[in-house]
């Protein structure tokens, strides 16, 4: 088992989605990077900042976890100009 | 014989909603476009919301009536019972006179209808035929469902598959009330056919399933989308709970000291809360409490302590410093209340010191949930439970004091459906801290002398 597994089998309830899920499924939520609220949820079950600087790049950190996350509003409207797109290329033939 | 249930008839129901736009000390500032950094226009709403709700997110309307075929679906269930808790005060053997509005009285469990029955009304009289939406383990997407069956208009969910295929109960709920509901990501959208393709076998997520939801109706003129918490309509829906424990608690001459809610989005904690926060910003003196999931029991240590002066501290400040002191703390890191799953008047009447947030850990929320259960009769949901355990802290600090505090909160669905994670609490799989009391000594004396990060200003 490579060693970035090693917690994946450990169960949290999740709270965004109400319900248990397991560590794989927080640590690879964002495109197979993790969660922006794994540390927040984890931190005290293991040492999760530990097996964050293993297993990724500062860089990757600062990344995922997202330090000036957007709200909710301003996701919207990103994802209504992504679903236009989407539409919008179904409608236009190729 | 003391009164259990406090009771209004259905006359009695509030027939307005309480806007508290109306009356933040710190008026919202209007949402500006990502795109183009202006604020949003209703045009900008229109694709996914129908107008008469895109009105009343913007409304800074006091009070708004409640039409009439909402009040008759809301009556179903509705008034709720206000409930005194003796059995939780005799247990925990408190002062406290503890009060509960029970919210999982209606037919999909929780308060999430108050907002549902609404949004799908106010679609209906649009001219929409079909609300599409997202949902994690179920209970929006299923008190949407049910929405949509009082007023006969199409559901379609898009469940974040990891849920679907854990909850089939909400699921079968759903279709019960005759929703389509699809595990995401689906071949439904492109959204979903783009995820698949790169990862079949993904669990899902509900950044996935809101950008499915979404396409859909965008995608079609007579599609719109719903939202169960967060937003400002939202909000304002959910007062009815708050409005009625007014009148309730009239009836048996009390006054909350301390009102209690759980935050996920904000919905049922807003609901219960900001009839009373209005009267909080008029003068009155109450504490107002919203409890939130997060793993850090540490919230009154040291650096931790919640700071009410010009900063708002966020527990995120421990895991930052976890991280190593290389990682610099960004600004605006809320990974708790202040963030892009908070209501945003809920996260500015923090930053005002109206809100009081707290923190539980997910174990002392079972143990919670559990006692509530053997004392109360009702089996809260996973939830509810954070909002109890705060109760529980404050009863427990009522007796310490000797005051007869009188503690409101909002038992906002049961666990019927959710009793997977009772399992999961009974057989262990929910973990205790495995970091030894030193180490978190030792990572709380590390961080001690760091300057803190500044949230927001007022």
């Amino acid at each position: 088992m490579a060693r970035i597994e090693e917690h994946d089998q450990e169960v949290l309830r999740c709270p965004k989605l109400g319900g248990e899920v397991p560590f794989r499924y927080c640590r690879t939520l964002q495109g197979g990077m993790p969660c922006e609220r794994i540390v927040v949820c984890w931190e005290l079950v293991f040492d999760i900042g530990a097996f964050l600087q293993e297993n990724y790049s500062p860089a990757e950190i600062q990344r995922f976890l997202n330090p000036t996350p957007k709200d909710k509003m301003s996701t919207l409207l990103d994802i209504i100009e992504q679903a236009k797109r989407n539409v919008e290329k179904k409608r236009t033939p190729e | 014989m003391e009164v259990k249930k406090v009771m209004l008839t259905e006359d009695e129901m509030p027939r307005q909603w309480y806007n508290i736009a109306a009356d933040m000390p710190t008026p919202m500032q209007p949402p500006l476009h990502p795109a183009t950094g202006e604020p949003i226009g209703p045009e900008d709403l229109a694709p996914i919301f129908p107008m008469n709700l895109i009105e009343q997110e913007v409304s800074t309307e006091r009070w708004i009536d409640i039409p009439e075929p909402v009040l008759e679906v809301l009556r179903i269930w509705r008034p709720a019972p206000l409930v005194r808790a003796y059995g939780l005060e005799k247990a925990l053997d408190t002062p406290a006179r503890i009060y509960y509005k029970n919210e999982s009285y209606s037919p999909p469990g929780s308060h999430k209808p108050n907002t549902a029955v609404a949004q799908a009304y106010y679609n209906k009289v649009f001219g929409t035929k079909r609300i599409t939406t997202e949902t994690g383990a179920g209970q929006w997407g299923s008190a949407l469902s049910f929405a949509g069956a009082m007023f006969g208009i199409e559901i379609v969910v898009f469940m974040v598959k990891i849920s679907y295929q854990q909850k089939p109960y909400r699921r079968l709920m759903m279709n019960t009330w005759g929703a389509t509901c699809y595990a995401s990501p689906s071949t439904q959208t492109e959204a979903g056919r783009k995820i698949l393709e790169k990862d079949p076998d993904t669990p899902g997520s509900l950044g996935i399933a809101i950008s499915e939801a979404v396409e859909a109706a965008v995608a079609d003129e007579n599609t719109k989308y719903a939202l169960g918490s967060v937003l400002n309509h939202v909000m304002t829906h959910q007062t009815i709970i708050g409005l009625e424990a007014q009148k309730q608690l009239e009836k048996v001459g009390d006054y909350p000291d301390i009102v209690i809610g759980c935050a996920g989005g904000g919905s049922n904690f807003a609901g219960l809360s900001f009839p009373f926060a209005r009267d909080k910003i008029f003068g009155k003196d109450l504490k107002i409490i919203a409890v939130e999931p997060m793993s850090c029991p540490t919230m009154t240590r040291g650096p931790f302590a919640y700071d009410f002066g010009d900063t708002v501290q966020m527990t995120p400040l421990l895991p930052m410093h976890t991280l190593g002191h290389d990682f610099v703390p960004a600004p605006i890191h809320a990974g708790g209340l202040r963030y892009h799953g908070m209501s945003p008047q809920v996260s500015q009447l923090i930053l005002d010191g109206i809100i009081e947030p707290r923190a539980v850990h997910q174990l002392e929320t079972f143990e919670a949930g559990v006692l509530f259960a053997r004392t109360e009769g009702i089996i809260p949901a996973p939830e509810t439970n954070h909002a109890i355990a705060a109760v529980i802290q404050e009863a427990k600090k009522a007796k310490e004091e000797g005051k007869e505090k009188v503690i409101l909160f909002n038992m906002s669905g049961h666990g019927l459906v959710d009793l997977a994670a009772y399992d999961a609490y009974f057989s262990g799989k929910l973990h205790d801290y495995e970091l030894p009391e030193e180490e978190i000594e030792r990572a709380l004396k590390a961080i001690e002398s760091l300057p803190k990060p500044k949230v927001a200003q007022k």
